[in-house]
């Protein structure tokens, strides 16, 4: 089984927002959906001293997903072979207690088919493993990394593995849930916030 | 968070009939006399199952039901709710069944405790599913507790308004007075228990809630209550105490599931974030 | 049939997938995908085209997939070698904005009045249209001259811009409006021309002139000092791109300076937020810590800069002759063609003055001092290097950090990166273009460069790229020069000059029975009655009116009334200075016709005649902005919608219609419409792409279409691309080639304003202006804005400033609906302290307010600015004459930022007007009626016409 989820380099990523509409051109979301967001982290500090980055925000991969463990149909499921997190629309019932489980809010109900959504990775062109997901081929500055974690050649292997570990982050964990993502911010840049 | 008000009369309703039974039960354990029991299960059941209607409507359609019950064996919060609600129900009518054929007291006696003990069960886990690591507020299990406790109160009040109307024996009722009483109570003490887990700061920003609901509705009047009925035990065929018992039990019971989303935050808001301010760390 | 966009929605899991795909027969990886059976039996192709977007003025590749001749994948195309496969949000916006319900697919003429409110429009024919146009055109020009013709361009949504200088010259007219050129990149072509030799590369990173940083093949830069630009923001894909991995690939040190804490400043190493408008004393100190602490390039100061010259006490440079007559001077070019100045020195080897002719640096016979002063005949005589130390001289770090608002260490730190490196440079962005200090610090900067030696070299901003060549280099002014034989021609003498100048006129007139001298005569008249220019004679390198003069002329008929406009960019009401003011201005216009993709502010008030215009998806080009560092691509037609044609088509058939009608001579000069830039033949489209499939070494368009993959990019070797020192290859005079200046050497002291600011100088010979007393600095000096936060303003008391955000390109994109739902108005960027000393919370509408006017956007609260300062971008408002409306008005430019700025205060060489670095004021205020702000609002400019039919360009 292989863990595929998405690596950011946050010293590269210019918070320009092209990923949010990548995803939504890619995957037919129209005005007010996202499954793909990013938001600013400061600048904190007293000016002229000041340091921010920006943090695009997806989901998160979790290895114990509790979207999965509460959803009641199974609609919400991890995928066996590639370890995404997806949604089986067919199965969801639209009860949303995954967006209550989610701890990152980066679920969206649509409210046209009364389904949850979120990120698959762009499966429809990852699935066959030879296709990155598309904010990952067009982000403007090339900080999105996509791949097998446990597989040291994937390109998001490769970038983690570029850096120390003080560098390598995680979003902040409510629990048990260990998300697999992994956010890179080298702290010459700024300080790793935790948000909590 | 919005309050989901489908997700609130459900877990009040579904628990309050699910009490409702139980404290029927315990009648049927503590008496031997069958006046009103069949009309009390009666209410018990409609206020379930008018509960488990409320909770489809939260869904995205209410078919969508059926996928659930399809996938009953998933034990997931829902599923688990589904599977109690089931039961209770069933040993409801079960138990309606045999009170009408007139089947031996032992059968009755044990199928009503058996249903008792799945009433509580389900206002327990109407509540329960909410316990996710996810939601810092929720994640106690004082919030089940909270659930059940109200949940019980609302039943040992509706139990006593219904022995009342239905003319039960006053003998009878007073050996109830203890248990109806003693539910009240825990029902003001498990609504102290989860504002005191959220945190009376916090709890402090919904005042109207905090102060209205939980705390006179809740806790004083709901308390006041349940002593009154204890101490009053000669006095139980008297519908005043009961019925203002209910109502303020009824509206705490309400508060605190409102209540308790008002206080979800989840534990990152990250899309909400990005939509609205698009900055952490102003 | 379920939209593909639907079935990649409901995309389930990798069984179905690869099941649907296998049934499809789509082998593209990238292809669409997992589809419903019914979906997939209909057996829709997609189709892959590349091209390369154009939602920026960069250029970046991409490729288009269609299905059924509709877009519906854009993404970038991975062999991209700076943006390498990157698109961003401007540019993936194509796929709404094509099919926008605001696009415009045929010409169109308005019913009724002018005004928005009751905007009413009738389809007409192509034949219509330019018959319209050519009709009113001749009526404007025989009722009142040639004068009153004029066209705008700028402003973003364009592809090129020559009409803008073509089509009034031809008429005789002299006016040329555009809210960029003086205000955007002119005045750094400028500086280029006449310090360096040629307009690029001239420091703009947006203008892709410097690419540097983006050099893979030969990587060497160490500190790139990023100097109000805003790559990450401005050029997002290819620049951002390419200093995201010059930064973090490369470990390019970076110095951003910007009064705002923009996305590039995040990552740098200094971060310098500098006072909006006090660049020059940055400058300057800049250029004091480095001649001090001798960080400068000595070697290259002495041999290839006018540093060493000994100027006399006006400020003109000393030649040898002047000091000993009998000199002769050894580089002379004994046909007395090309000039090769002999100067005057102090040699160090002597300790005296001495000629100081032109050689390779290791043949000098004099080791000149750069910093000095010598008494000649009695007369104090100083070095350029002198008179630049000496204005340098009081910027000290601490008064630097005192005027510009920084701090003393941090500026330090910035010079030492910049100054201690071997391979650096500056990419300097259009902020000073839009000030009154646009000639000021391009020319400082560049000087500063030269001291520093970073030209010509690896891993430096400054660096040519290609080979200079081994002929001796010209450089002359422009279409002026080369057809009206007006203005001097550097590196020619004076015989070679006049040469040159009857060669041009002969080739241009000789066979048309004109008399060249009075063309020239005449055209020399155009030059200098155009408005603005006899006070702001720099406007002649962008060959524009100065923007206020024109305004200002609209409204007030004085000196001459601007009557007839053709108009080939977006919503001036947007991006022009001081926009209330243009409004009667515009309403007076006899007749408008605008050429544009889609309805604008501008359009709605003002325009009698609409023209459509291809969106880059529909465009074929390979002209301009086809390349990244040494790659080309063709920018290539997805589709074809309606009746729209390239932009530089239709003034050409107005033109020709005219010319129908009347007869060549009704104009001054028709046939510039073919001569006066290469690039325009555009009414012959088979031609041009016969021209372009040449390049790419097709056999043929179809050819070349059919085959592109093979044929695409095309490849400057990287060897000759990143080539290096061209200034020292020999010529074939046996000296090194130097530079195309009137010294061959970089001119940092840039003498050649003394004698335009006197009599026209290089610009107007052989004739002479009118000496009005301009007195025109030779270089960078420090310069005080009348508004600028050092005085107790107490009616404004913050300085203003603005800069691009992510989400729009000029005033384009505003009826994207993706990028306005991130970015619905704009945002006034202000620190927590200043909100909360005025009450104001994030989020809050604030109107802002300056002595010229109005305008609105909402407060975004955040550290990354001096608390003194605010920051806005500018903005219109399509929804605001959407048909939902009961109440249509105009596009908002009310509300935009452009109204605060001002055209009454210009730099002093070129007329830019000023767009930042003035005092305002700020309230909380409430939402302007109408504007939308939530998602689900626009969905009135989600697409509409993806169900047009495919169409072949109209042929007139």
């Amino acid at each position: 089984m292989s863990k595929r989820c998405l690596v950011v380099n946050l010293d590269r990523c210019s918070g320009c927002d092209s990923c949010v509409v990548h995803c939504k051109y890619e995957n037919g979301l129209t005005l007010g959906e996202y499954w793909n967001h990013v938001t600013a982290v400061g600048p904190t500090g007293d000016f002229p001293d000041v340091e921010m980055y920006w943090l695009p925000v997806f989901c998160q991969q979790c290895e114990n997903p509790a979207c999965v463990s509460v959803c009641p149909t199974g609609a919400s499921y991890r995928d066996p072979e590639t370890n995404v997190v997806l949604v089986d629309k067919d199965k969801c019932i639209g009860c949303r207690y995954c967006m209550f489980g989610c701890p990152y809010g980066v679920r969206h109900f649509n409210e046209t088919e009364g389904v949850v959504e979120k990120c698959t990775l762009c499966s429809q062109l990852t699935a066959a493993g030879d296709d990155v997901p598309a904010c990952v081929h067009n982000c403007p500055t090339g900080a999105r990394f996509f791949g097998d974690l446990d597989d040291p050649n994937s390109d998001a292997s490769k970038e983690l593995a570029k850096y120390d570990a003080d560098a390598i982050h995680s979003l902040p964990d409510p629990g048990n849930a260990h998300p697999a993502t992994k956010y890179i911010l080298s702290p010459s840049i700024a300080a790793w916030k935790e948000l909590i | 968070m919005s309050v989901e008000w489908p997700l609130v009369l459900f877990s009040l309703l579904a628990g309050c009939g699910g009490c409702t039974f139980a404290y029927l039960a315990l009648s049927d354990l503590l008496t031997s006399n069958k006046k009103g029991q069949f009309q009390i299960a009666l209410v018990a059941l409609i206020v379930a199952v008018v509960g488990g209607f409320c909770s489809v409507a939260h869904l995205a359609s209410p078919q969508n039901v059926m996928a659930a019950v399809w996938n009953i064996g998933s034990f997931s919060g829902i599923s688990i709710e589904l599977i109690l609600i089931g039961i209770t129900c069933v040993l409801m009518v079960v138990y309606m069944v045999l009170l009408k054929r007139g089947a031996a007291e032992s059968a009755q006696k044990a199928v009503a405790a058996v249903g008792g003990v799945f009433g509580l069960l389900l206002a327990f886990f109407t509540g329960h599913g909410y316990v996710i690591e996810s939601q810092a507020t929720w994640n106690t299990e004082l919030l089940p507790f909270a659930y059940l406790g109200t949940s019980l109160a609302l039943g040992a009040f509706l139990y006593a308004v219904c022995a009342v109307v239905c003319k039960v024996d006053e003998a009878d009722l007073r050996k109830m007075a203890i248990p109806v009483g003693v539910g009240a109570v825990l029902g003001a003490v498990s609504i102290l228990g989860y504002v005191l887990a959220v945190g009376f700061e916090a709890a402090a920003t919904e005042p109207v809630l905090l102060w209205g609901g939980l705390i006179a509705c809740g806790i004083v009047i709901t308390a006041i209550c349940g002593v009154v009925v204890m101490a009053r035990k000669q006095n139980m065929d008297s519908l005043a105490v009961p019925c203002v018992g209910l109502a303020a039990t009824a509206v705490g019971a309400v508060s605190l599931r409102a209540f308790m989303w008002v206080v979800g935050s989840g534990f990152l808001g990250l899309f909400e974030v990005a939509m609205n301010s698009r900055v952490i760390g102003l | 049939m379920s939209s593909p966009a639907m079935t990649r929605r409901g995309f389930v899991k990798a069984a179905a997938l690869t099941g649907a795909v296998a049934a499809l027969g789509i082998e593209t990886s990238s292809s669409l995908i997992e589809a419903p059976e019914a979906f997939a039996a209909s057996g829709t192709q997609r189709t892959a085209i590349r091209t390369c977007c154009h939602g920026c003025i960069q250029c970046c590749p991409c490729i288009g997939y269609l299905e059924d001749g509709v877009i519906v994948k854009l993404e970038g195309d991975p062999e991209a070698p700076v943006s390498k496969g990157a698109m961003c949000l401007k540019g993936m916006a194509q796929q709404h904005t094509a099919y926008s319900p605001l696009r415009i697919l045929y010409p169109m003429k308005r019913v009724g009045e002018r005004g928005a409110a009751n905007a009413s429009w009738e389809r007409i024919s192509w034949d219509e249209a330019i018959d319209l146009a050519a009709d009113q055109f001749i009526t404007s020009v025989e009722k009142y001259g040639p004068y009153g013709v004029w066209m705008g361009t700028g402003g973003g949504g364009q592809y090129v811009s020559p009409q803008g200088q073509i089509f009034p010259k031809m008429f005789g007219g002299p006016i040329q409006l555009s809210g960029g050129a003086l205000q955007c990149f002119g005045p750094r072509r400028m500086a280029g021309s006449l310090i360096i030799g040629q307009a690029e590369p001239c420091l703009s990173m947006a203008d892709s002139s410097v690419v540097e940083p983006f050099n893979e093949y030969n990587p060497t830069m160490e500190v790139c000092v990023i100097w109000g630009a805003s790559p990450s923001t401005s050029q997002t894909a290819q620049s951002g791109h390419g200093m995201a991995d010059a930064r973090v690939d490369r470990g390019v040190k970076t110095v951003v300076i910007d009064p705002f804490m923009i996305p590039d400043a995040t990552k740098a190493d200094v971060w310098l937020p500098i006072r909006p408008g006090s660049d020059t004393a940055l400058v300057l100190c800049f250029m004091r810590y480095v001649i001090e602490n001798n960080l400068i390039d000595e070697q290259f100061c002495k041999y290839w800069t006018n540093l060493p010259f000994l100027m006399d006490p006006d400020g003109n440079p000393i030649l040898a002759e002047d000091i000993w007559p009998d000199y002769k001077n050894p580089a002379a070019d004994p046909n007395d063609y090309y000039s090769t100045p002999a100067y005057v020195c102090f040699d160090a080897k002597t300790n005296k003055i001495q000629p100081f002719p032109y050689t390779a640096p290791e043949d000098s016979p004099v080791d000149p001092v750069v910093f000095t002063e010598v008494e000649i005949d009695g007369k104090t005589c100083k070095t350029a290097g002198q008179i630049y130390w000496e204005e340098a001289e009081p910027w000290t770090l601490e008064q630097t950090a005192e005027t510009c608002w920084l701090k003393a260490d941090a500026i330090e730190k910035a010079i030492r990166l910049y100054g201690e490196a071997e391979h650096a440079g500056i990419a300097e962005g259009v902020f000073a273009d839009m000030q009154q200090v646009s000639s000021n610090v391009p020319i400082g900067i560049l000087a500063l460069e030269c001291m520093m030696g970073y030209i010509n070299k690896p891993g430096c901003t400054l660096t040519y790229h290609g080979s200079y060549g081994e002929t001796r280099m010209t450089n002359a002014p422009g279409d002026h020069n080369s057809r009206w034989g007006l203005g001097w021609t550097y590196g020619l003498t004076e015989n070679g000059n006049k040469k040159a100048r009857e060669e041009a006129l002969q080739k241009a007139f000789g066979e048309s029975g004109k008399d060249p001298e009075e063309m020239s005569k005449g055209m020399l008249q155009i030059l200098t009655d155009r408005l603005g220019s006899d006070k702001y004679r720099g406007s002649f390198f962008m060959d524009m009116a100065v923007t206020g003069g024109i305004r200002e002329a609209a409204a007030t008929g004085e000196p001459y009334r601007p009557r007839i406009l053709f108009e080939v960019s977006g919503n001036k009401m947007c991006t022009i200075a001081n926009t209330s003011g243009w409004d009667a201005g515009y309403r007076a216009q006899d007749f408008i016709v605008q050429q544009y993709t889609n309805f604008t502010s501008f359009t709605m008030d003002y325009v009698d005649l609409i023209l459509p215009d291809e969106e880059w998806a529909e465009y074929n080009s390979f002209e301009n902005l086809n390349n990244q560092i040494n790659y080309n691509w063709l920018r290539q037609r997805m589709i074809h919608l309606g009746e729209t044609v390239a932009c530089e088509r239709p003034f050409m058939a107005v033109a020709k219609k005219i010319a129908e009608k009347k007869g060549e001579d009704f104009f001054f000069d028709f046939d510039y419409l073919y001569n006066g830039n290469s690039r325009v033949v555009y009414d012959d489209p088979a031609a041009k792409k016969a021209l372009w499939a040449e390049r790419f070494g097709a056999q043929s368009w179809d050819d070349l279409i059919e085959n592109y993959d093979n044929y695409a990019p095309l490849v400057q070797p990287d060897e000759e691309y990143w080539s290096y020192y061209q200034h020292e290859a020999m010529a074939d005079d046996g000296l090194p080639v130097g530079f195309a200046t009137e010294s061959r050497k970089t001119q940092p002291y840039v003498w050649a304003f003394k004698e335009l600011g006197k009599n026209g100088g290089f610009i107007t010979w052989p004739y002479k202006w009118e000496d009005t007393g301009l007195d025109y600095s030779p270089i960078c000096r420090y310069v005080e804005f009348e508004e600028n936060g050092l005085q107790n303003d107490t009616d404004y008391p913050l300085v203003f400033t603005s800069g691009r955000v992510q989400h729009f390109h000029h005033g384009t994109l505003r009826h994207a609906p993706f990028n306005r739902e991130l970015s619905p108005v704009p945002d006034c960027y202000m620190h927590p302290d200043t909100a909360a000393s005025y009450g104001i919370e994030h989020g809050d509408w604030v109107k802002l307010t300056s002595r010229r006017g109005t305008a609105y956007g909402r407060a975004y609260l955040t550290r990354g600015i001096n608390p003194r300062v605010v920051r806005e971008e500018r903005f219109w408002y399509p929804e605001l004459f959407d048909d939902s409306r009961g109440d249509k008005r105009t596009g908002g430019w009310e509300y935009g930022i452009s109204n605060l700025t001002r055209d009454d205060v210009n730099d002093p060489i070129i007329g830019s007007a000023t767009y930042r670095g003035f005092n305002v004021q700020i309230e909380k205020a409430e939402k302007p009626e109408g504007i939308w702000t939530e998602p689900k609002q626009f969905e009135a400019f989600l697409p509409t016409l993806k169900g047009e039919p495919q169409t072949d360009e109209v042929v007139f």
